[in-house]
């Protein structure tokens, strides 16, 4: 049967114009869902795919000698971070790095494409300054997390006995890792859940394109015998044949999108189009998603008909029930508390609980659409005669523009809720740096002595004023240790008030062991003077706070050789001879650290996927365009007879034009009300999971819902000249 | 229909025997009935005594077979002046069937029955019609299309009546 | 001699409409009998619940020894494809398959394969004058044209019934006339009989004999006598 069946289908989706303009908007449609669930289930993959490079590249460290000893790097310039290591390499056989074929010679480095793009770019100088190597080859990608990484492996013998150097025998150490923000994971899935919900209504609205002929089809079918039961089996096969191209275009459209996301960096958190790569059994489930979905809305439909021989007939009661739909609003609601509370308590469960809870709740907006329209519709009951033309149908029919109408709502409420999301989420993670001035930060760690004094010097210089803090353990004691901040009295007075200086006071900010007092042990015991005066240590310029720690002016300083040295300073970004100060302090020590320091730098992470949301927003958009525009179409042939018997009776042109706008945009109105007040309330809510304080910005929601509901006034102010054109008296006539 | 003219319509394109005309007659118009020979004497003799038709020529032997007759033009005129005049649109008011139909409405008999059987007897004519069409050659089918849309148009009339027979029944019983 | 077909004081109603009032039929094998009548008279329904299409409220319809009424909408399904033919007035052609296609569709429905079931669809297009059309859609040739096409595809699977329902209605007199005689010759031929509902006196007069319905009563003179 299933033979004979299968041809029929294939005819059905692919004889015709018609039927394939449905069947390739259908594809479309399932196609970009396809493909979004396949990105998201690739999602876990490409992460594992990281975590493992980052796993291999860990260097296992050892004590004493060593075939390598190596420093690692982190440099920020502007919101790039550049990481590398810096190599020693000792005689014999040289463990490799992951992507590294040979050592470069000494005073030269291997580059990621990212770095040397960034070498050579507008703010390369900088960076050109803090490496001084030249570049002798690449890293290959198995050395690299992700394309767009920054990276270096230098060779250079002098950091073998830089303070922060460590012996390695090799590379590859199981990072242990927490799994997967919960709070990360919920994004994404809520992201992914929002554009499936409103591409799930219009693919299920592409299906019934058409039906009128499906019928007609169906009817003629059983006619010849075909059993109810076949003519089911028919229309899911015609489903599953459009869902087919639904999966092809699928691929496609996920193909190129791997392709291309080498390029689009989320957060630095570019990913190898190799590492997207779904398990096959999350493949086969995607791929059988689609004609699922599509069988499911073919099932639906002729569930509420009886296909007849003579015809089709709808079944009875089909009366807007306003109860199912509240009562999915409720369940939402409930969803969503529960998954509020499974969440504050780090439970996985919760991710899936948020999940469905939005899903119910733009399915409830999306059944409350038509419910309302048609309340709307009859409480409105005066008005021009296109008006009441338009409300006669509204109230009767319950157009196919409305249904459409409703994948529209869908993506707005998600749109608005996503945006309130993300413009919450960035205002929590801009204040998140604790710097608190602009400038260029140098950290040098070394040991205690000439080198440390000179580095000092050569920031101080600057005309800023260094500070440096190390650790001395407490006399007599193993693991007990207390901080000292050293700097001149201009130094200190930056980040405390302290009083009287000169060059050899000692201040104490009291806390832990860090009282007057106290014997440390520097060469010898060193006692904090008894009288050294209590202040109140502010951070320090990179952040950095202290609970209990001793202020000391380089006079004071005991003569500690032993034991490493942290000295800092920040300089202006926009200092003159920045670069020299930065290439001289490298000379003295190659491992120092430069980083740009903001108080709020820009949570670019979420710059990438607001744009991203842009994009997908923009692609539904069109999607539903097009949907909308083939169903008005379709819509008005349909109704070409009675629109010329209107026209024949003389009612102007101008009257039944203003009843076809008015049509759509009753419905547009309404959605734009649900969408709104759903997308505010879903928006406020993930905000609440997310613990930020949920601020609805006007903006954001009023041109969400502006631009997505655009979308169908401007699709039937299109339609409008080819419903002129039906408008005339000779259509009057029958096919 | 006319005879005479039929006759002269026959005549026209060449001379003929009577003989000949009879069978040319009933090979285009007669359908079941044949014309009997003493109907186209009959005519001929009038046509000719009206001066419509000539004997054109006399063979050896005996009998009014031997004669060959020929249109003369007086015949040409009254042929040509007789196609291009209408045929009055013959009404058939007061026709048997309604006649039969008031009288059974007031004797009080049913005349459902009378109009069923009358459809059954119309029926069984124009199938006996349509089976002679089908196997027909083109003038058999025109000829009995003529008499089926005939046929067709009476039970169209019963039908209507069939339809109208309770205000029928008021009418005649007032 | 027990009727191939036979309807038996059938009732049935659409809403408070009653369109059959308790009417009786029966047909014999091979013999075309057209159902006459008013229009609104219930010619149409009778055909339906004679074919299986419609289910009556009360009555029985015999087709043999099988009783049609009492059947699943499965075993009916099976009776139409198997043994029964359609001529509609509007065809019932499936849209989106070529003509050629439409007519092997019982064939391919009874699982004979396509070539056979194509070549055999073929062989009836020629017979029905319209081989030409037979890689056209429906929605391409003449009505009189897809009429012939439904004609070939009642008459392909060799039913015993086609069931006729204003196979003329939409067609003008000639191409009306001509696929009246195609029908009728095809089915006497293949010895199907043939239930033939119309309004038309001169499409009844392809028929047997007559069974004239009124006001939801058929008086099928053969069940009377």
């Amino acid at each position: 049967m299933i033979r004979t069946l299968l041809p029929l289908a294939g005819a059905a989706v692919l004889r015709g114009r018609d039927a394939r303009a449905r069947t390739a908007l259908v594809a479309v449609a399932a196609g970009f869902a396809v493909a979004l669930l396949l990105l998201a289930v690739s999602v876990p993959g490409a992460l594992g795919a990281r975590s493992a490079r980052q796993d291999a590249r860990s260097p296992l460290v050892v004590e004493g000698s060593a075939p390598l000893r190596l420093t690692e790097i982190g440099i920020t310039t502007g919101s790039d971070d550049v990481s590398g290591l810096v190599l020693a390499p000792a005689t014999g056989r040289v463990p490799l790095p992951p992507g590294v074929q040979a050592l470069p010679p000494s005073g030269s480095m291997l580059v990621s494409t990212a770095l040397k793009a960034e070498l050579a770019g507008p703010d390369g100088a900088l960076l050109r300054a803090r490496l001084p190597y030249r570049v002798a080859g690449t890293i290959a990608p198995a050395g690299l997390l992700g394309p767009t990484e920054a990276r270096f492996v230098a060779v250079d013998p002098a950091v073998a006995g830089a303070g922060t150097a460590v012996g390695v025998r090799g590379f590859g150490q199981a990072v242990s890792r927490d799994p997967l923000d919960p709070v990360l994971s919920l994004l994404v899935v809520v992201g992914v859940l929002i554009l499936l919900v409103p591409i799930g209504i219009v693919v299920a609205v592409a299906g019934r394109f058409g039906a009128e002929r499906r019928d007609r089809r169906l009817a003629a079918l059983r006619l010849l015998g075909l059993s109810s039961g076949s003519v089911l089996v028919l229309a899911l096969l015609e489903a599953a044949v459009a869902a087919a191209f639904g999966d092809v275009v699928g691929l496609a459209v996920f193909a190129a999108a791997r392709s291309m996301i080498g390029s689009f960096s989320v957060a630095s958190l570019g990913v190898f189009p190799g590492d997207v790569a779904p398990t096959w059994p999350a493949v086969v489930l995607v791929l059988a998603a689609g004609p699922l979905l599509l069988g499911g809305a073919a099932l639906a439909g002729l569930l509420a008909l009886r296909v007849e021989p003579l015809g089709v007939a709808r079944r009875a009661g089909r009366r807007r029930r306003l109860v199912w739909r509240v009562a999915t609003l409720v369940l939402a609601a409930a969803l969503l508390g529960a998954g509020t509370v499974a969440l504050a308590a780090r439970l996985g469960l919760g991710v899936w609980l948020v999940g469905s809870g939005v899903v119910l709740l733009l399915g409830a907006a999306v059944a409350l659409l038509p419910w309302i329209t048609e309340r709307a519709a009859g409480a409105l009951a005066i008005g021009p005669v296109a008006w009441q033309l338009a409300r006669k149908r509204i109230r009767h029919e319950g157009t196919t523009t409305g249904r459409v109408v409703g994948a529209i709502t869908a993506v707005v409420a998600g749109a608005i809720a996503l945006q309130l999301l993300f413009a919450g989420l960035a205002g929590g993670y801009t204040t998140d740096t604790g710097a608190r001035r602009t400038g260029t930060l140098f950290t040098a760690q070394q040991e205690r002595g000439a080198v440390a004094d000179r580095m000092r010097a050569l920031l101080g210089s600057a005309g800023t004023p260094a500070l440096a803090s190390t650790e001395l353990a407490v006399h007599g004691s193993a693991d007990r240790f207390v901080s000292l901040v050293i700097g001149d009295c201009r130094a200190l007075a930056a980040v405390a008030s302290v009083p009287g200086c000169v060059d050899g006071s000692v201040y104490v900010d009291r806390g832990g062991d860090a009282r007057p007092g106290v014997v440390l042990d520097a060469d010898g015991p060193w006692r904090v003077p008894v009288d050294a005066p209590s202040v109140s240590l502010g951070p320090l310029p990179d952040g950095d706070t202290f609970e209990g720690v001793v202020l000391i002016t380089p006079g004071a300083l005991p003569t500690a050789r032993r034991g490493a040295v942290t000295v800092s300073t920040v300089l202006p970004t926009s200092a003159a001879g920045l670069t020299r100060i930065v290439r001289s302090a490298v000379a003295i020590d190659p491992t120092i650290s430069v980083r740009s320091l903001a108080p709020f730098t820009l949570a670019h992470r979420f710059d990438a996927v607001r744009r991203g949301l842009t994009v997908g927003l923009v692609l539904v958009l069109l999607l539903i365009g097009s949907v909308l525009f083939v169903s008005v179409g379709e819509q008005l042939r349909e109704r070409r007879q009675a629109l010329a018997v209107l026209a024949v009776l003389g009612l102007p042109r101008r009257t039944l034009m203003g009843a076809i706008l008015a049509e759509s945009a009753l419905p547009v109105v309404v959605g734009a009300v649900v969408a709104t007040v759903t997308g505010t309330a879903l928006g406020a809510v993930l905000l609440a999971i997310m613990g930020q304080p949920a601020v609805p910005d006007a903006g954001v929601v009023s041109s969400t819902a502006a631009v997505a509901l655009l979308v169908p006034v401007l699709v039937t102010a299109a339609s409008l000249p080819a419903a002129a054109r039906l408008l005339r008296p000779e259509h009057l006539r029958a096919e | 229909m006319s005879l005479p003219r039929t006759l002269l319509g026959l005549l026209d394109p060449q001379p003929a025997h009577g003989y000949d005309l009879k069978r040319s007659y009933d090979q285009h118009f007669a359908g079941e009935k044949p014309l009997a020979y003493g109907q186209v004497y009959a005519a001929l003799a009038r046509m000719l005594s009206n001066g419509l038709i000539e004997v054109a020529g006399v063979e050896a032997g005996d009998g009014p077979d031997r004669k060959r007759y020929a249109i003369t033009d007086a015949g040409v005129t009254e042929l040509r002046s007789w196609l291009a005049t209408p045929e009055p649109p013959a009404a058939y008011l007061q026709s048997t069937l309604y006649t039969k139909i008031v009288l059974a409405v007031l004797t009080g008999s049913d005349p459902q029955e009378l109009l069923d059987s009358q459809r059954s007897a119309h029926l069984a004519e124009m199938r006996v019609l349509t089976r002679r069409k089908q196997g027909g050659d083109l003038a058999t089918q025109l000829v009995c299309d003529h008499a089926l849309l005939h046929l067709e148009a009476d039970l169209r009339w019963l039908e209507l009546t069939a339809a109208r027979i309770d205000d029928l029944r008021q009418a005649v019983t007032r | 001699m027990s009727a191939l077909l036979e309807g038996d004081r059938l009732d049935k109603s659409f809403g408070p409409t009653p369109a059959l009032r308790g009417a009786s039929i029966a047909v014999e094998a091979g013999e075309v009998v057209a159902i006459v009548g008013a229009s609104g008279s219930g010619k149409s329904t009778l055909l339906h619940c004679l074919a299986g299409i419609v289910r009556p409220d009360a009555g029985t319809v015999r087709y043999g020894d099988a009783e049609l009424t009492a059947m699943a909408d499965g075993e009916r399904s099976r009776l139409r494809r198997s043994e029964f033919g359609f001529v509609f007035q509007f065809g019932h052609l499936v849209p989106e398959l070529t003509c050629l296609e439409n007519v092997a569709l019982p064939l391919r429905l009874a699982g004979i394969r396509r070539r056979e079931a194509e070549q055999r669809a073929l062989e009836w297009l020629a017979r029905v004058e319209v081989e030409q059309v037979a890689r056209s859609l429906p929605g391409e040739v003449s009505g009189g044209q897809a009429q012939r096409v439904a004609v070939a595809r009642a008459l392909i699977g060799g039913p015993s019934v086609v069931f006729a329902d204003e196979p003329t209605g939409a067609l003008d007199s000639l191409n009306g006339e001509r696929v009246m005689q195609l029908l009728t010759a095809a089915a006497r031929e293949t010895g199907a009989a043939v239930l033939l509902v119309t309004h038309e006196a001169r499409v009844a007069a392809y028929s047997d004999r007559e069974v004239t319905v009124r006001d939801g009563v058929a008086r099928d003179l053969r069940v009377l006598a």
